[in-house]
């Protein structure tokens, strides 16, 4: 058994290695501009559509909808910096090193993957408080109000984040190349987007389970944990809303599962 | 341990790590299932790879404390500190990052590495192949002298003969996976006596061709030196050669009675055919 002070040193260094200069500022960077960006235009909609909307409401639209823009750029992100962690370490020799020194292979594995996962969700969440509080902050109570709603989102962008980590881990493990591990990746979490936006004059009738996807799922399941009201007769609003919260965790392990079992049993550093 | 590309030597040391599991059978190290309690091989084992690799952001001295936490070393500044001392990187530069490291300075900490906690075994896979004549003879030295005084042992997997020469004691000769000769430095090479020869010679193929229906020869093969003969009695080979190289039209250039060393020892039992 691994001790705990180990596992956090290795921590430690990964998280380092993963968010190294320029990385951390690119991803913070980017994920702020959308932030404001997507906040600021809903502020002005919900202002002249909505006006009577109650102030809490507002800040669930707000979140709603900023989580919605995050989600892409998040998983793009996800993709390469899986990539750069599992891929080019094996890639340039470090995995080889890892998994030749005497600590369990479920610790690595888990290690890897949370120095990316826990970061980005929290970059993410960070930034969504941050471009809500700046727009609906009136006094300490709006604050409380502020965390006490965008709290709820913490473990839905972990458990998206989760579902394109363990899509990139498995191409990362497949290809062991970095360049393309980080390409494939990053298409393959466009492509999740990509079918979001199908209509129904595209796939008929599959476009009402759109809702269903690993890229709306925790996104429903985020609206209807804060009660935002869907369109009747609609699967978001006829599904309960655990459904939604049991279908995003199922999303979220997927592919975790079967790659940590892959990487604890079968992984081997092959030429 | 020594053989030519694609023997199987850094296949055996991944599986002695645990790195790759095997087709059939189990191998194991110093009582240990290298797959099943691979764990407990390597907390016995330290290895330095021909691919050597670091976190690269980290200093010399940081790496090792990482890595000597990872091997669950109580006290990792004391056990990096003396490592670093050992293979000469005891000075400034074990406070800069890695990523700026030459690649005699990364080989170095990557010897370190392989060093922390007294480890039973040390293996080295290639361990000099991306360095230059002198950060080569840097390196052997070091393990030479590691291996006299501290007493470390080391399992050494390389192509660079002459060097392993001057650190081994045991050699391990593979071919396709097999062990073809086994056994002490010396003993091998005085097992390595049969005559055998190098012949310069242009062309070389009618030679060959004739050397083949010889009854004095053992076997000949066509390598990069030249064509390799052995013999099973030199006198009437050297009567027969002026012969044989006029019948076959072939200006002679030169011809060389290999010594007794480890690169003999590996052309004759690679391209000389003879297995045990």
């Amino acid at each position: 058994m691994t001790s705990f002070k180990i596992i956090l040193s290795l921590l430690k260094a990964e998280i380092s290695k993963a968010w190294n200069k320029p990385t951390l500022e690119f991803a913070v960077g980017f994920i702020a501009l959308i932030s404001i960006t997507s906040i600021g235009t809903l502020v002005k909609i919900v202002e002249q559509v909505n006006f009577q909307s109650s102030f809490e409401s507002m800040i669930v639209e707000a979140l709603s909808k900023n989580m919605s823009s995050q989600l892409l750029p998040l998983t793009l992100f996800c993709g390469i910096l899986m990539s750069l962690s599992f891929a080019r370490d094996y890639e340039q020799g470090l995995m080889q090193t890892l998994l030749s020194s005497p600590i369990s292979r479920s610790a690595i594995f888990i290690v890897k993957f949370m120095a990316i996962i826990v970061p980005l969700t929290l970059i993410s969440w960070g930034l969504i408080l941050f471009a809500t509080t700046i727009n609906f902050y009136s006094n300490l109570t709006a604050l409380i109000t502020i965390l006490q709603i965008v709290i709820l989102a913490l473990p839905m962008i972990f458990l998206a984040l989760m579902f394109y980590g363990g899509i990139a881990t498995l191409i990362s493990l497949t290809i062991r190349r970095t360049i393309p591990s980080a390409l494939t990746a990053m298409l393959a979490g466009f492509f999740v987007w990509y079918i979001t936006t199908l209509k129904s004059d595209m796939i008929g009738a599959f476009a009402d389970y759109l809702c269903l996807t690993p890229y709306k799922a925790p996104q429903v399941a985020l609206g209807r944990t804060l009660g935002l009201t869907y369109p009747p007769d609609t699967i978001e609003s006829i599904l309960p809303g655990w459904g939604f919260i049991v279908l995003t965790v199922i999303y979220a392990l997927v592919f975790f599962i079967p790659m940590y079992l892959h990487f604890t049993r079968r992984f081997e550093i092959r030429e | 341990m020594i053989g030519p590309n694609g023997a199987g030597k850094t296949t055996t040391i991944k599986l002695i790590l645990g790195l790759i599991k095997p087709d059939m059978g189990k191998a194991e190290v110093f009582g240990f299932d290298c797959w099943k309690q691979s764990l407990d091989v390597r907390r016995r084992v330290g290895i330095l790879y021909e691919k050597v690799a670091f976190y690269d952001h980290l200093t010399g001295l940081e790496h090792l404390i990482l890595m000597a936490r990872l091997k669950g070393i109580s006290n990792p500044l004391e056990e990096s500190k003396k490592v670093l001392k050992l293979v000469g990187l005891d000075n400034e530069a074990q406070h800069r990052r890695i990523g700026g490291y030459s690649a005699g300075m990364r080989q170095r900490i990557g010897l370190a590495h392989a060093l922390l906690g007294n480890p039973e075994l040390i293996i080295l896979d290639e361990p000099t192949s991306n360095l230059d004549p002198i950060g080569r003879a840097q390196v052997i030295e070091i393990i030479n002298t590691l291996k006299s005084t501290e007493g470390f042992s080391f399992l050494i997997s390389s192509h660079i003969l002459p060097e392993l020469e001057k650190v081994c004691e045991h050699v391990v000769l593979m071919q396709k996976g097999k062990v073809i000769r086994q056994g002490s430095l010396i003993q091998l090479l005085n097992s390595a006596a049969p005559q055998t020869f190098i012949i310069k010679v242009q062309p070389a193929e009618p030679l060959v061709a004739l050397l083949k229906t010889e009854e004095c020869v053992k076997s000949v093969s066509l390598t990069g030196d030249g064509v390799l003969v052995v013999v099973n009695d030199s006198a009437v080979f050297k009567q027969r050669l002026p012969t044989l190289v006029s019948q076959s039209n072939a200006s002679l250039e030169e011809v060389k009675a290999t010594g007794k060393d480890l690169e003999s020892l590996f052309k004759l039992a690679i391209c000389g055919g003879q297995e045990e």
